[in-house]
């Protein structure tokens, strides 16, 4: 009886976002009809209004979100990250191994320096692809990499996941940067070896390599635009100038300087980038403005505690538990989007981990944190999982007459596989994430 | 019946928390079953800051808060949350409930459809976390603390610059050298934070709240509706729990400091120097305040005459 | 779309053009406001001015948490006014597997039950909520109690303001998607 509402407010959600209407509108249309349906006082109202006011549009973390969207799109326009890929080709010389390192590198670069993963995938698409496919990698290999090798923009902090994911489970947002970073260079290994594996045999290149001492120092001046935009962010935060938050400002500023560098800059060019921010911003806030009317009335009605009883029913400790979860949101990642899995199944799932003992050493504060990366890691994937991943999206976008549907999903699947071998390691050795601490 | 009580504290909070749920249990016991609150950690329907917005409503039934939140509505509210180089807690308490405090809380708090009583006392809180050692009040010029509300008010006069950053950015920030100062609140709560790790000098005394209130309100209506016994019940167990917070919370502290100490911090006192700068700096706060506001003047003249009784007659006896 | 439609479109669309060149100024602002206070905080510089008398927002001084005040309200600004112009542009998110390949009247049929199951009763009732919410804040005279910026009720009115934005936006909506789930064009 107490499960009734719930699971009926679960239903209907989910039976509106499948069928292709606004998930906005999904989630704070459900919470506007159960306040209705539950009995609620329509004073709930008021309080879901307080909720959009104080959780989303007033909490001042989430500036960094719409300075980030702003520093990729400014960054695709100022010709850095094309140069230092050519830079990092050359210097890697010409095997076909050494140019799929080359783009993951590149992927690293632009990871350190960007927090959404949007611009890195499409800079990647369209600068590395026809490269990697000379190389004599396939269609499928390529769009894979390319795809892993930009979404670890997302997982690389800085991060606007690891900045809400914080604010959701109430983890300093810093604590989750230095947490992401162990896992995160695990995945570049693992790519990294998984794409050396697949080169072998190749053919090398037909360009000359160039000799050593100008192959460094070329790199260098190459990429060093990227490096001091990476500096720029984290460094500011390290020198303690800015916090994370203010990072992205600076961050956002330090692209419009790198396209005066390349003499790209033009008024125009920047109103453009604004314009498509603004837009990026409002529908990524509206989701999360659903969400958050969405969990009040879920709570309201008995949903947590519905929750919580299913989970205790279900036994067999605090591993069960942690599986249920990250089961939960690895399948949610085929049809939804890391923002609305966190902003759903956080402020549920978050307080119950944050009290178990997993036996594993650690205290209740890196626990969450532990947790948090896991999540993390898990949400990671659900941008390369199809049919609904946002980097498949944006690799289709760059390059829609190159790629076959089917070429990106066969290419993607080693690394999602890639991904859950990264989860499991993480799983077993949490000092991946806690160590730095 | 069922109530929804919003706390704007976590649940894992030492003492806050407890307190909430202490609270809740004594309650149903009391009133044998007739009022049960359902106890909502922090965020969980309300946000902090809005829990007053929608207690009045009527969205949730009541809130466990700190009067200094809402500061920004009522400026004399604050002083129900703490009053700095004010009052230990049992003189605190003794002039709410016993010299005219409450009468006048009740009073700021109507026009928001509330009915507020303290419902726990906050002991005497930590002067803060300090990255640099304070040796005179020009060590405190240029200095970026955390601190809100009067107390950030204090700092300013001395030179200080107070920023509202977000709890999650504070650890960092210390670390980092964003931020040189942050107030907090008592060594069990501050410890979870971790902040040994980056701030090593915990200065001492809170001067900015010598004790605070945690602070229960109900929704008018809601209040009214209850019988005499049921208003006399929920009373009553806020008695106890300011008693049982005080008797839990003093001797409490003293491992949170060992730990500290072993991470090697220096738990020490402000200089007497320091300490008679910010009371000057808090009487100036006081004037601008008093001056701005009537109720927050009424407010103060109450306590400052309860005070001066109080005190003429604790001096005659003290050992 | 008739020829007197495209070219009420058409003027929609410039006007749309002119609010987002707006909106874009602001983000631009934002940015500014963001290195100006770590500027400040480095600099020791706070506060930055301060007034003889009390400015509209800014009060008595402008001072770091101001300028922080300052960068969520830009946000709200940011965030919700034009989310009536994503609507506008069919840009708010969709989970489209299947929904890309419904016909033009299915989809019609969605994006009208949708409307009615889930838009109009949030926005119906929220933008009243959100009404009442501005207005406690105006009688209480809310405003930073950290010495960042006043009238509280300025930036709380613009929720009712966005969602109404929404409400109208969405509104407008009706006929045509009535038209097109009969099969009219
Ligand atoms: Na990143
Ligand atoms: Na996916």
């Amino acid at each position: 009886m107490e499960t009734a509402l719930p699971l009926a407010m679960a239903a209907v959600t989910l039976a509106g976002i499948l069928a292709g209407y606004r998930v906005a509108f999904v989630l704070a249309g459900s919470a506007a009809l159960f306040i209705l349906l539950g009995g609620l006082p329509t004073a709930f109202f008021n309080l879901i209004v307080s909720r959009i006011y104080a959780n989303v549009l007033s909490n001042w973390l989430l500036v960094a979100i719409p300075m980030f969207i702003f520093m990729g799109l400014v960054l695709e326009k100022s010709g850095a990250a094309e140069r230092a890929l050519r830079g990092a080709q050359r210097a890697l010389g010409g095997s076909a191994g050494g140019m799929g390192v080359s783009v993951l590198v590149i992927g690293i670069l632009l990871a350190a320096s960007s927090g959404i993963v949007g611009a890195s995938v499409v800079l990647l698409a369209l600068l590395a692809l026809p490269r990697l496919t000379e190389a004599g990698f396939g269609n499928s290999v390529s769009a894979g990499l390319i795809a892993a090798s930009g979404t670890l923009a997302i997982l690389i902090p800085p991060s606007v996941m690891l900045i809400v994911l914080g604010d959701q489970l109430q983890v300093p947002v810093p604590d989750m940067f230095a947490g992401a970073i162990g896992p995160g260079l695990l995945l570049v290994l693992l790519y990294g070896l998984y794409v050396v594996w697949r080169a072998r045999g190749l053919p090398r290149l037909a360009r000359e390599p160039e000799a050593g001492a100008r192959r460094v120092g070329g790199l260098l001046l190459d990429v060093a635009p990227l490096l001091l935009l990476v500096f720029c962010v984290l460094g500011s935060i390290i020198a303690g100038i800015a916090t994370p938050t203010e990072a992205s400002g600076l961050g956002a500023l330090g692209s419009i300087l790198l396209t005066l560098l390349y003499r790209r800059f033009s008024p125009a060019m920047v109103m453009a980038a604004a314009r498509d921010t603004v837009v990026a911003t409002s529908m990524v806030l509206m989701v999360m403005v659903g969400a958050t009317c969405f969990s009040a009335v879920f709570r309201g009605i008995g949903g947590d505690d519905a929750i919580h009883g299913a989970l205790a029913a279900l036994g067999g400790g605090p591993w069960t538990v942690l599986g249920v979860v990250l089961l939960a949101i690895f399948l949610l990642g085929f049809v939804l989007d890391w923002l609305e899995i966190t902003l759903i199944l956080m402020p549920i799932f978050g307080p119950l981990v944050a009290h178990l003992d997993f036996g594993n050493g650690l205290d209740p504060r890196a626990t969450l944190l532990w947790f948090g990366l896991l999540v993390a890691v898990n949400l990671q994937t659900s941008f390369l999982t199809p049919p609904f991943g946002f980097s498949l999206f944006y690799l289709r976008g760059a390059a829609p007459d190159r790629l076959t549907t089917a070429e990106v999903y066969r290419g993607v699947v080693p690394f999602i596989a890639l991904q859950l071998v990264g989860l499991g390691l993480l799983l077993a050795f949490p000092g991946l994430v806690t160590g730095l601490l | 019946g069922t109530y929804s009580l919003q706390s704007a504290f976590g649940k894992n909070l030492p003492i806050l928390g407890p307190a909430a749920d202490r609270f809740a249990a004594e309650v149903d016991t009391l009133t044998g079953g007739k009022i049960a609150f359902k106890h909502y950690g922090a965020g969980e329907l309300s946000p902090p800051f809005e829990i007053l917005d929608n207690v009045g409503a009527g969205a949730i039934d009541a809130g466990w808060s700190y009067a200094g939140y809402a500061a920004g509505k009522a400026p004399a509210a604050a002083l129900f949350g703490s009053i700095p180089f004010g009052p230990d807690a049992i003189k605190y308490v003794s002039w709410v409930l016993h010299g005219g405090g409450l009468q006048l809380w009740r009073e700021i708090y109507a026009p928001f459809n509330v009915v507020p009583m303290p419902c726990g006392v906050i002991i005497s809180e930590a002067g803060g976390w300090y990255t640099k050692e304070i040796k005179s009040p020009e060590d405190l010029k240029g200095l970026k603390i955390r601190i809100g509300g009067l107390g950030g008010k204090v700092l300013s006069k001395l030179g200080a610059n107070p920023m509202s950053l977000p709890a999650g950015e504070i650890s960092t920030s210390l670390e980092t050298g964003r931020l040189d100062a942050t107030e907090l609140s008592f060594p069990m709560i501050d410890r979870l934070l971790g902040l040994d790790k980056v701030a090593k000098h915990y200065y001492f005394p809170g001067w900015h709240q010598p004790s605070g209130f945690i602070e229960l309100y109900v929704n008018k209506d809601k209040w009214n509706g209850w019988s005499d016994a049921e208003r006399t019940a929920v009373e009553t167990v806020c008695s106890d729990i300011d008693l049982w917070t005080i008797g839990t919370a003093v001797a409490g502290q003293q491992e949170a400091l060992d730990a500290f100490r072993a991470d090697g911090v220096t738990v020490e006192r402000f200089p007497d120097s320091v300490i008679e700068a910010l009371r000057k700096a808090t009487a100036e706060v006081y004037a601008e305040n008093e001056a701005a506001d009537p109720m927050f003047r009424k407010v103060l003249e109450s306590y400052r005459a309860f005070s001066k009784a109080y005190d003429q007659y604790q001096a005659l006896n003290r050992l | 779309m008739t020829p007197a439609e495209s070219e009420s479109r058409a003027g929609a669309g410039r006007w749309e053009r002119v609010l987002l060149n707006g909106f874009a100024v602001l983000l631009l602002l934002l940015m500014l406001c963001i290195c100006a206070q770590v500027l400040c905080s480095a600099l020791d510089l706070n506060p930055l001015a301060t007034f003889q008398t009390a400015l509209p927002l800014l009060g008595r001084a402008l001072t770091i948490n101001s300028l922080l005040d300052l960068q969520w309200h830009l946000l709200v600004v940011i965030g919700l006014l034009p989310a009536g112009l994503v609507w506008r542009r069919d840009g708010h998110v969709r989970v489209d597997f299947l929904y890309a390949g419904f016909r033009a009247r299915t989809k019609a049929g969605v994006d009208l039950a949708g409307l009615l199951v889930f838009t109009l009763p949030f926005l119906l009732l929220s933008v009243p909520a959100g009404w009442s919410f501005m207005l406690r804040a105006w009688s209480s005279s809310e405003m930073s109690p950290n010495g960042g910026l006043t009238d509280r009720f300025l930036v709380k009115s613009l929720l009712p303001a966005g969602l109404a934005i929404l409400l109208l936006v969405a509104l407008l909506d009706l006929w045509p998607l009535g038209r097109r789930l009969l099969g009219r064009r």
